[in-house]
């Protein structure tokens, strides 16, 4: 005899047994695509319950279904407007967080640090509520600072770009002076194929400022050999590393026949 | 006559109904709030505003996409009921899983036109977007006086062209697309057992969190060394067993920050979409069947 | 083996059990039925009688808790069995955002009409429940008698043998409620099928030819329309040159036999008569 109670177990049980059947499929299958999505993404955040803190709970659950992007502009808008009221903590704290949200968006690390070392610092700087000139100065350093941990980590988070590294090399020669740091962090941009022409130059260059000649002589002169065909001068400025090798050559006192021949570069007509 | 064409009347049935009822309008309020929105973000540099519109809209599509696709499921079965149209339609001779599927694909096809237009919609913005800011940076290559300027503006050109034509936005869509398909197929499912229709809204609410959640939930159950009891252990396992992994499909970020995301992950993914797909849409014919109408 | 009924019912019985243990109603009890072929069979009742869940169990919508049913000789839950089949459920209610040929169109596919075929008969079904001016509108806007109407077409899109008819004429003018009653007749001529339930006993009383009374999920009455109204044993007498003061004297004269008497017709109980008096005879209403 058919009854109801019977139909009814019939579609529950061939329910419970699809759902059991394909969830022992699943979970290896699940278990690989999040191993390969990890990797896809390096050093995906995870969400520190600090971080989970700071945020508000809509946020938190926008976070988990999926719009951390959105999340993540959001609250780059909203520090935007701290800069607009002058409120520099808040500003760092929540342009940290963002970078956490998204830490492989080469954006976020580099216009953060960019607002950290220079603007923040200039302001810092020129405080007109604070008289004292060594407190300024202590300050400016400060928010360098702060804007060079951000660069740090954010290299940390994004190696695979020639940006980041190449912000680090300008931070670390313009704001502190460390010409040889600057340099090792320009030669990382320049070894990415995508990297701009001036990228290539500053390695010289920071080399030359740290005060080491022999180095920096090596560095142009495998640049130069690097290309033979010199066609792009307009854009690597041959001519420019020509004059810098020539004078390298003569402050070493390379020997005439060690010397480069840069006599074929001429320099472009402006 | 084969049972996909009584599945095929059915469905297209279905979409007209949207398509007479409400679906249009809430590609309008889209294309409004995007444009609107958009704007907002014009005082950024050009990086930031494509990043933005590309968020913005892809976020925008997912949430729409994924409220429609549980509002519109979670009212099929009821109002058929209420309506009494089902018993017309199962009087005639259409088996239960054929209405179930037909009434699936219905809002299934509604759902991609909902999706598409506002792809359309997001690729205007992003074009529109491509058009000024690359007229500004031609003029700075008319103007430019040396060759670095001429280099600079060059570059920035070609970077506008590369972030406004993405073709990896395709597989951000692809990838919102397939999470609202499945996300349609747990309301449809938890629906064939459901008394109302806040029900299914509720339920399939909070199996789309824990679906975002699973991966945690697995980890934690599958890993000894994770300090859970017996009863926490046994919850874990039962939703990392019954709830599909929905972050699979959250890789919209990375191809927005322009990441390293491979056809070959893609293509797995879908795979993974579909045997859920399928596995839940049988669950739900089976419940179906059940049912008592 | 019976399936020259197009509609067997053995010992059918449907309970629906209450949530949380609170025992079960009973919808149907013990019921056998057989209709035959090409008659008009009326399934009647009051309200909560047994009569929808009965023909949802005929049309294997619900399955019975217990017993037997047959629809031409095959279980009812087989979907090639109901293409023999036309349904008309009470008060229709259709998708409001379609019109009423686009209405028939989906019931013409989804019972497999060719296509071919599907266009020409859509119109031929318009004309025959005189749907002309509801063809090109939304149901939205339909009357309650023009939802009636399509409701017929489309039980009828497929050319069925059975058609079954649930609350035809409920809610619907009398002039509607003739032209339900004639498109019965009509398709009873065409050797149709056709099994009606009606809770407004008298409504269905001119086209039947079978009737069976349910109440409470019991079948109290069964039997030709014709045998039920006209009980054998009384007759009507016609009598000419009347006078009430002389009534006691023509009953005399009556019994006698012989004064001018013109002619015998029966007396017609009506269906209500009936279903009263079987109730009564059955006990009352059960607790």
């Amino acid at each position: 005899m058919r009854t109801i109670v019977s139909q009814r177990w019939r579609g529950w049980a061939a329910a419970a047994l699809l759902l059991g059947g394909w969830g022992a499929i699943k979970l290896p299958v699940e278990r690989a695509l999040g191993a390969e999505q990890a990797r896809l993404r390096y050093g995906g955040a995870r969400v520190s319950p600090e971080m989970r803190d700071m945020i508000s709970q809509g946020a938190a659950m926008a976070l988990l279904s999926g719009f951390r992007g959105a999340v993540a502009d959001y609250l780059w808008i909203v520090a935007h407007t701290y800069w607009e009221r002058r409120e520099w903590f808040r500003m760092h704290r929540l342009m940290e967080l963002v970078c956490l949200l998204q830490p492989r968006s080469v954006l976020f690390w580099d216009m953060s640090s960019w607002h950290m070392a220079w603007n923040i610092a200039h302001d810092a700087l020129n405080d007109p509520g604070e008289p004292r000139l060594s407190k300024r100065l202590w300050a400016e350093r400060k928010w360098i600072e702060a804007g060079r941990r951000l660069l740090e980590r954010g290299v940390e988070n994004i190696p695979d770009k020639y940006d980041l590294w190449a912000r680090l090399g300008w931070l670390l020669d313009q704001k502190f002076g460390d010409h040889a740091a600057s340099a090792e962090n320009w030669r990382r941009a320049a070894a990415f194929p995508d990297a701009p022409a001036f990228a290539r130059r500053q390695v010289g260059y920071q080399l030359e400022k740290a005060g080491k000649p022999e180095e920096a002589y090596r560095y142009w002169r495998e640049l130069w050999a690097a290309h033979p065909d010199k066609g792009d001068t307009a854009l690597m400025l041959w001519d420019r590393i020509a004059e810098r090798i020539r004078q390298l050559e003569d402050q070493l006192k390379i020997p005439a026949g060690q010397r480069v021949d840069t006599s074929a570069v001429v320099a472009p007509k402006p | 006559m084969s049972p996909l064409a009584r599945i095929a009347a059915i469905a297209r049935n279905t979409l007209l109904e949207a398509l007479r009822q409400r679906v249009l309008n809430v590609i309008l309020v889209f294309g409004l709030v995007v444009l609107a929105g958009a704007n907002l973000f014009s005082e950024f540099s050009f990086d930031d505003q494509f990043k933005f519109i590309k968020d913005y809209c892809l976020g925008i599509m997912s949430l729409i996409g994924v409220i429609m696709a549980i509002v519109a499921v979670a009212q099929l079965l009821p109002a058929e009921m209420e309506g009494r149209t089902l018993f017309t339609i199962l009087s005639k001779p259409v088996r239960r899983w054929e209405f179930l599927m037909g009434k699936y694909l219905g809002v299934a096809a509604m759902l991609l036109l909902t999706l598409a237009l506002m792809a359309a919609v997001s690729a205007a913005v992003l074009f529109a977007q491509e058009h000024s800011l690359s007229a500004d940076a031609r003029e700075g290559l008319a103007r430019a006086a040396d060759p670095q300027a001429a280099e600079a503006a060059r570059a920035s050109l070609a970077k506008i062209a590369a972030a406004a034509r993405d073709p990896w936005l395709l597989a951000a869509v692809g990838l919102v697309t397939v999470k609202v398909l499945l996300v349609a197929a747990i309301a449809l499912a938890i629906s064939t057992i459901a008394t109302s229709v806040m029900f299914t809204v509720v339920v399939t609410s909070l199996v789309y969190i824990a679906g975002h959640l699973e991966s945690t939930a697995r980890a934690v159950w599958l890993d000894p060394t994770q300090p859970a009891g017996p009863a926490a252990k046994v919850f874990l396992a039962v939703v990392s067993i019954l709830i599909p992994d929905l972050g699979v499909f959250n890789l919209i970020d990375e191809i927005v920050l322009g990441n390293t995301v491979t056809i070959a992950y893609l293509l797995k993914a879908s795979a993974y979409a579909g045997g859920c797909l399928t596995v839940v849409l049988l669950v739900s014919c089976a419940l179906f069947e059940s049912r008592e109408l | 083996m019976s399936s020259d009924h197009p509609i067997v019912l053995r010992g059918v019985a449907k309970h629906f059990p209450l949530h949380w243990r609170r025992g079960r109603v009973i919808a149907v009890e013990h019921l056998d039925l057989e209709v035959r072929r090409g008659e008009v069979f009326g399934l009647l009742g009051p309200n909560g009688s047994g009569k929808s869940t009965t023909l949802k169990m005929i049309l294997g919508l619900t399955p019975p808790s217990s017993g037997e049913i047959e629809l031409f000789g095959e279980p009812p839950a087989r979907p090639e069995t109901r293409r023999r089949l036309g349904f008309l459920p009470e008060s229709p209610y259709f998708y409001r955002f379609l019109t009423g040929a686009e209405t028939l169109r989906f019931f013409g596919r989804l019972c497999g009409v060719p296509r071919a075929r599907l266009e020409a008969r859509v119109e031929e079904l318009i004309a025959l429940v005189g749907l002309g001016h509801g063809r090109d509108r939304p149901l939205a806007t339909y009357s309650k008698g023009m939802l009636q109407r399509i409701g017929l077409a489309q039980a009828l899109v497929h050319d069925p043998e059975l058609v079954l008819l649930d609350e035809p004429t409920a809610g619907v003018d009398p002039m509607g409620s003739r032209d339900i009653k004639d498109l019965i007749l009509r398709l009873k001529s065409e050797g149709k099928t056709v099994v009606l339930s009606s809770h407004l006993l008298d409504q269905v009383e001119e086209v039947c030819d079978r009737v069976a009374i349910l109440h409470l999920g019991r079948k109290i009455v069964e039997g030709p329309l014709g045998e039920l109204l006209s009980p054998g044993d009384r007759a009507t007498l016609e009598v000419e040159g009347y006078d009430e003061r002389r009534a006691d004297a023509i009953r005399a004269a009556l019994a006698s036999a012989g004064a001018g008497l013109r002619s015998v017709g029966r007396p017609r109980l009506t269906l209500e008569e009936i279903f009263v008096r079987e109730v009564r005879r059955a006990g009352g209403d059960r607790p």
